[in-house]
């Protein structure tokens, strides 16, 4: 499973340990969960959802997610 | 109080914390990946039961000795190494490797027994090992297990995951 957790926490000027504490669990869990060494429960993957007030799928994914910069470009060609 | 005497105290300082007894003292013991002890008690009281078991003679003493130094490092992993113990509290992640480390450990314990037992009983029919033998034999075997349930599930959490950096 894919995630974008570290770059919600950057953009949103989270620590690890603050989003640890958002949904309640040891600040070693977020960062083994960034690293991809780590499947969130359903529950853990919507409470980390909500804390940045976006739905799930934009933050987990079972394919591996666009690289920013793509996306920028993409973004940038369409526009 | 010179420097040179205030630096030595805050490298004592250092020392002591490093250990992780203060933290233990307060109740909060530090988790972390230990992946050579387990190892090294692993491969000691290994080599003792295997003395034992070629040596069940009169330097069985040895054999004994080894897994009892390895049982003793064993022991410790619970204390230090990344698992909680039941009675902490612990995340999901925190659950999920307990239960997968102390399932391996499990494994590795039962295993041991069944061979060792199985060994025992054909050394018996055989009449290869008088009972007496037998009697020390098994009695290496429940200490080697005991050494195993130990180290195992704290060898398997901290080869799982590598440890993560400050900020990582």
């Amino acid at each position: 499973m894919h995630n974008r957790i570290a770059v919600f926490r950057a953009e949103h000027g989270l620590s690890r340990r603050q989003l640890a504490e958002a949904v309640d669990v040891n600040p070693q869990t977020i960062g083994y969960l960034e690293r991809g060494d780590y499947k969130p429960s359903l529950e853990l993957a919507l409470k980390v959802a909500a804390v940045f007030d976006v739905p799930v799928e934009l933050i987990f994914s079972l394919t591996p997610f666009e690289a920013i910069g793509a996306s920028l470009r993409r973004i940038g060609v369409e526009q | 109080m010179s420097d040179r005497q205030h630096r030595f105290l805050a490298w004592l300082d250092r020392s002591v914390m490093w250990t992780g007894v203060p933290d233990l003292a307060t109740g909060t013991p530090r988790k972390r990946h230990l992946r050579w002890p387990p190892l090294l008690a692993l491969l000691v009281s290994s080599g003792g039961l295997l003395w034992c078991l070629l040596h069940p003679g009169r330097s069985y003493w040895i054999g004994y000795t080894l897994i009892m130094v390895g049982f003793f490092i064993a022991n410790l992993m619970p204390i230090w190494g990344p698992l909680r113990r039941f009675s902490e509290r612990a995340d999901e992640f925190e659950r999920q490797q307990r239960r997968d480390s102390l399932l391996v450990g499990l494994a590795a314990a039962a295993a041991a027994g069944i061979g060792g037992i199985w060994l025992t009983v054909g050394m018996l029919a055989m009449e290869r090992w008088p009972a007496t033998v037998a009697q020390q034999e098994l009695t290496a075997l429940a200490f080697y297990m005991m050494a195993l349930f130990s180290a195992v599930p704290t060898l398997h959490a901290s080869w799982r995951t590598r440890p993560l950096g400050e900020e990582e």
